[in-house]
C-alpha cells in the first residue's frame, strides 16, 4: 500500500480536481437521513455522514434500471458507462461493493453492473460507529482493497491510502497538493484507529455462526420475530448485499416499451411464489428466516453476506436489530 | 454474441399442438443459423423465453439435444405469460435465451440403468432425458415410471403409448399410472396390464428390479411427489448420490443474479437457477429448504 | 387495422376525480384511442342503449340503488371490467363508516325516509365479480395506462403485490415512521402509488388499502401504540379507506 498525506488547506482543490474524471456524488444531508448525491461543492458535503439510507449499490445496480428499449420488436441494450467519482464510502459499503461484485461479475458478467463499476472512482472515508454499526466484528470494518484512494481523518489533513493505478495517478496528477507522511501523522492515524475500535456499541460473535444458526432453524425465536415484523421489505431495499431484483415491461407509448428492473424483497409473497401458485416461502416466518440466512450465509471464501453497516436497524419500523435476532437465535440452542 | 446474457435470440415458432387442454408443445428454431448452430444444451436445462414487451418466463427444454434443428417447450397454461404464448400461433416469433442450468449429469450415467420418475407436468424434462437415451443408446436400461391424473392429462400420449408398444426393443420400460378412472383408462389398462395402473407414481416400482450399484434414479414432479419417490427409492438402498431431481423455482434472470431461488441457510446457499436446477438427493439433505 | 376495442367509463357514487383522473393522462391518452374507442364516459346515456364494452372502468361505490342497476349494466354488457379507483376496490371513506344506511340518514337529516334509494356503500368487488381491480385515491393514472395497454394487447395486467414502503425506499425519500414519528401506513399499504405522501413528507394514510395476503396490522398498531397514539386514533387510520379484512 502506498501512504500520502492531503493537508487540509488542500482539501476542497484536491475535492475539485476530481470533477474532471466525472461527475461526483458524495454523502449529503437531507432532512434527517444522509443521501449520496451529486456533489458540487464541498461545503454540499456531510463527511461527518454515519449512513446513507440507500447504499451505493444504487450507483451500479439502479433501484430502477432500464435494461433494454424495444425499438422494432428487439430490444437495444441500455448499458452505459459515464464515468464518475464516488465519494466518501465508509469501509463497509467497500467490501458491500465487493460482495455485489461477486455476484455480479461472475460469469456471465452483468454487463450494466460492469460497465458502471468501472466507470466508477472510489474514494473512501474514515468513519465513526454509532449505535447500529457492527462492522468490526465482521471484519468488513477496514478495506484493504476495492476503492481507488481512501481518507482517514488527521488533525491537520488526510492520510491517504492508494488502493489502485488509477488512484496512484489521479494522485500523481495533482502531485502538488500531496505531502509525505510523518511519524507524527502515524501516530495520529494509529490514535484515530484506536479510537474507533473501542467505539463500537454492537458485536456478532462470528465464530461457529453459520452452523448454529442452521442448527437452531426450529428455534421459536425466528418465531417471536417473524410476528413482530411487518414483511415490509425496508431492510431488503437499504442492504448493501440484498440484490434480488425484479423484471418488469412497461409501455411507455402504445408502441413502445423498456425493460425495468427494480430492486425486490424477499419479505414479499410472491418471492418465492411460481406459476401454478405453488408458494416455497409461503409464511411469513419462512420469509423472515431466509433473510436472515441469506445474510449470515459464510461462504469459506469470501465471508458473510452481511457487512454490518446496520441500514436495516436503523430503517426498521419495527425496531427490529439484526444483532439481536441473531444472538437470540444462536442463545435458544443453549 | 452481444456480450449482454440477458438479450434473447429471435426464434420463430415452427408449430405448435396441443398436447392436453392446457399444455401445448412449441417447437422453435432461432431464426440465426449461427445462434442455432451454437445453441447447445444438455437435459435437465432450461431457457427463458422472452415475449419482448411483455415479460420473461423460464421454462425446461422437453426435446432432446439429439434432436437438432430445433428445440420443443412444453407450456402449461397457468400465469399471465403462458395464457399470453398459448395463444401465439406458427410462424409468431419470440425470444429465447440460455440455455441456463447444470442439467443431468449424462455423461457420468453412461452404461448405466436409469429410472425416469416422472409426476404431471414433470414429464416435460424427462422426455429429454428418455430421448436422449435411447438416441444414443449409451444405457443399459431406461425405465420410465409417469404418474398421471387422468387419460387427458397424459403428456406425450402418442410416444408414451408407442414405447409402452415397442419400448422392450430399445430397452425401454414404460410404465404408467393415472388417478382418475375413464374408459380410456380402462383400455390402457387391459391391454398392457403389467404396465398400467390406477394408483400413484410410487405404485410402479412395484415388481422392478434394479441393480443399485449401477442404477441412477431422475425425477421430476410436483413438490409434494419427491418425498415419496425418494423413500422408495431409499428403500430399495440407492445411494442419495445417485437420485437426481430437477427442481422449479421462481427465476427472473436464470443466471444466479436476481436472488429468486435461493435456498438454504447460514451453511449451504444455493441457486437454483445455476446451481441446478438439477440437484442430487444428497444435495437436499445438506441444503435445507430445497425439497 | 384491427377494430378498436370499445371503452367504457361508469361513475357510480364518488368524488369524480377517478373519472378525472384518466384525463389527466394528457398525451398517453391519445396512446390509448390507438388501441379504445371511448364509447360511455358518462352514465346517463347509456343506460337504455345497447352497446356492448370490452372493458369497463368502474368507479366509485355502489351506494344507491341507481349505482347498483348501472354497476349491472356495466357487468353485463362487458368483457372484461376493472374496478377502478379505492371507492370501487376497497369502499373508501363512504364505505367505512360502519352504520346501517337508516342510523345515518336519522343521523344526519333526522329522518329515516329514503327517497334516493340509498344503500349501505359498498365497493363494486362486493356486489359483482371484477376482472382486475386498481385501488387508490386516486390511482396511479399510470398503473391505469399500463393495465389499458396490457388488455389492449391480449395480456393480464400485472398486480402490485408489494407494499408502500418499497416505492418510497426506491425514491430513497425520509422515512417519516421511523424518523419522524409521523403515522405511516406505508409498511402495511399496497403499493403502486410511488409514495407521493410520503415524497411530500406525510406519512401514507392508506388509500390503496391493505396489502393483500400475510400483512401485518396488528405490528402496525404495536409500532403506532409506542409512538404515543392511542387507540381511537390508530383505528381510525386503518379504517379510513377500507374496512380491515384482507
Amino acid at each position: 500500500m502506498r501512504y500520502i498525506k492531503l493537508p487540509s488547506e488542500n482539501f476542497e482543490t484536491f475535492f475539485n480536481s476530481l470533477k474532471e474524471w466525472g461527475k461526483v456524488y458524495g454523502p449529503v444531508k437531507k432532512g434527517s437521513i444522509y443521501s449520496f448525491q451529486e456533489v458540487d461543492e464541498v461545503a454540499e458535503l456531510a463527511l461527518d455522514y454515519t449512513r446513507t439510507i440507500l447504499p451505493p449499490k444504487k450507483f451500479f445496480v439502479r433501484p430502477r434500471d432500464t435494461m433494454f428499449r424495444l425499438k422494432d420488436g428487439r430490444w437495444e441494450n441500455g448499458v452505459e458507462g459515464e464515468k464518475f467519482v464516488l465519494f466518501g464510502l465508509h469501509s463497509c459499503d467497500i467490501h458491500g461493493l465487493k460482495i455485489l461484485d461477486r455476484v455480479y461479475l461472475n460469469e456471465p458478467v452483468d454487463p450494466y453492473y460492469k460497465a458502471r463499476r468501472d466507470a466508477a472512482l472510489i474514494v473512501g472515508i474514515s468513519c465513526m460507529p454509532d449505535e447500529y454499526c457492527f462492522c468490526k466484528s465482521l471484519g468488513t470494518h477496514f478495506a484493504m482493497d476495492g476503492f481507488d484512494l481512501f481518507l482517514h481523518e488527521l488533525p491537520d489533513g488526510w492520510l491517504v491510502r492508494i488502493g489502485s493505478v488509477r488512484g496512484h495517478e489521479i494522485a500523481w496528477e495533482n502531485e502538488e497538493l500531496f505531502e509525505d507522511v510523518t511519524d507524527e501523522d502515524l501516530k495520529h492515524f494509529k490514535e484515530f484507529e484506536d479510537r474507533r475500535a473501542n467505539a463500537f456499541q454492537k458485536e456478532i460473535p462470528q465464530e461457529g455462526l453459520a452452523d448454529m444458526l442452521d442448527l437452531a432453524y426450529n428455534s421459536p425465536v425466528w418465531k417471536d420475530y417473524a410476528e413482530k415484523c411487518l414483511a415490509c421489505g425496508n431492510c431488503n431495499m437499504v442492504c448493501p448485499t440484498c440484490r434480488c431484483y425484479e423484471v418488469c415491461d412497461r409501455w411507455v407509448d402504445a408502441y413502445s416499451s423498456v425493460r425495468e428492473r427494480r430492486y425486490d424483497s424477499c419479505f414479499m409473497e410472491s418471492h418465492g411464489l411460481v406459476a401454478g401458485g405453488h408458494n416455497f416461502r409461503p409464511t411469513r416466518l419462512d420469509r423472515f428466516r431466509h433473510r436472515y440466512y441469506c445474510k449470515s450465509y459464510f461462504d469459506p471464501s469470501a465471508g458473510f453476506n452481511c457487512v454490518g453497516c446496520g441500514r436495516c436497524d436503523e430503517f426498521c419500523p419495527a425496531g427490529i436489530e439484526h444483532v439481536k435476532v441473531l444472538e437470540e437465535v444462536r442463545g435458544s440452542l443453549r | 454474441m452481444t456480450g449482454n446474457p440477458y438479450q434473447s435470440h429471435d426464434a420463430r415458432i415452427l408449430e405448435v399442438k396441443d398436447l392436453t387442454p392446457r399444455e401445448k408443445l412449441c417447437t422453435l428454431r432461432f431464426l440465426d443459423p449461427e445462434v442455432s448452430e451454437r445453441f447447445t444444451f444438455k437435459p435437465g436445462q432450461f431457457v427463458i423465453i422472452d415475449v419482448r414487451g411483455f415479460g420473461e418466463f423460464p421454462i425446461s427444454l422437453c426435446s432432446s439435444p439429439t434432436r437438432k434443428g430445433y428445440i420443443q417447450l412444453c407450456i402449461r397454461k397457468v400465469g399471465r405469460m403462458t395464457k399470453f404464448v398459448h395463444n401465439m400461433k406458427e410462424g409468431d416469433v419470440v425470444g429465447i435465451r440460455g440455455p441456463y442450468g447444470n442439467g443431468f449429469p449424462m455423461e457420468n450415467m453412461e452404461g448405466s440403468n436409469l429410472i425416469l420418475v416422472a409426476g404431471g407436468l414433470g414429464m416435460a424434462p424427462l422426455r429429454s432425458v428418455l430421448w436422449y437415451a435411447l438416441d444414443t443408446g449409451k444405457y443399459e436400461h431406461v425405465w420410465l415410471l409417469y404418474g398421471t391424473k387422468a387419460y387427458e392429462d397424459i403428456l406425450f400420449r402418442d410416444e408414451i403409448i408407442h414405447l409402452l408398444k415397442h419400448g422392450s426393443s430399445m430397452n425401454c420400460s414404460v410404465k404408467l399410472a393415472y388417478e382418475v378412472e375413464s374408459p380410456s383408462c380402462i383400455y390402457l389398462e387391459r391391454g398392457f396390464s403389467d404396465k398400467v395402473c390406477r394408483g400413484v407414481v410410487t405404485d410402479l416400482f412395484r415388481g422392478e428390479e434394479f441393480d443399485v450399484d449401477n442404477t441412477y434414479a431422475l425425477i421430476c414432479g410436483p413438490p409434494v411427489m419427491y418425498k415419496f419417490v425418494i423413500k422408495e427409492l431409499l428403500n430399495r438402498k440407492l445411494s442419495p448420490g445417485r437420485i437426481y431431481m430437477t427442481l422449479e423455482r421462481r427465476m427472473r434472470c436464470g443466471v444466479g443474479k436476481c436472488g429468486h431461488c435461493i435456498v438454504g441457510t447460514s451453511t449451504s446457499i444455493k441457486y437454483v437457477c445455476k446451481d441446478g436446477p438439477v440437484f442430487t438427493y444428497w444435495d437436499a439433505l445438506s441444503t435445507r429448504g430445497l425439497i | 387495422m384491427m377494430d378498436k376495442l370499445k371503452l367504457g367509463v361508469f361513475e357510480l357514487t364518488d368524488c369524480g376525480g377517478c373519472a378525472l383522473n384518466l384525463l389527466f393522462l394528457y398525451e398517453r391518452l391519445f396512446d390509448l384511442l390507438e388501441f379504445y374507442e371511448i364509447e360511455e364516459f358518462h352514465m346517463a346515456t347509456s343506460l337504455s342503449g345497447e352497446g356492448h364494452y370490452d372493458v369497463a372502468l368502474v368507479t366509485g361505490t355502489v351506494s344507491t340503488r341507481r349505482d347498483l342497476d348501472l354497476l349491472k349494466e356495466a357487468r353485463n354488457r362487458s368483457e372484461y371490467l376493472i374496478a377502478l379507483g379505492t371507492c370501487a376496490t376497497h369502499g373508501s371513506v363512504q364505505g367505512s363508516v360502519e352504520l346501517p344506511i337508516r342510523e345515518k340518514l336519522k343521523a344526519v337529516y333526522g329522518d329515516e325516509s329514503n327517497p334516493m334509494h340509498a344503500l349501505d356503500p359498498k365497493p363494486v368487488v362486493e356486489y359483482v365479480a371484477v376482472d382486475f381491480a386498481l385501488p387508490g385515491c386516486p390511482y396511479d393514472k399510470r398503473e391505469a395506462f399500463q393495465a389499458l395497454i396490457d388488455i389492449a394487447k391480449g395480456i393480464e395486467p400485472v398486480k402490485k403485490d408489494y407494499p408502500v414502503c418499497i416505492e418510497c425506499k426506491l425514491n430513497e425519500y425520509e422515512c417519516v415512521l421511523v424518523k419522524k414519528g409521523l403515522p405511516c401506513l406505508g409498511p402495511i399499504t399496497l403499493g403502486g402509488c410511488n409514495a407521493v405522501c410520503v415524497r411530500s413528507g406525510l406519512g401514507c394514510i392508506g388509500c390503496r388499502g391493505p396489502l393483500p395476503g400475510e400483512v401485518n396490522p396488528a405490528s402496525e398498531y404495536e409500532i403506532l401504540k409506542s409512538k404515543g397514539y392511542d387507540d381511537e386514533y390508530i383505528v381510525r387510520k386503518f379504517k379510513t379507506f377500507a374496512r380491515w379484512e384482507p
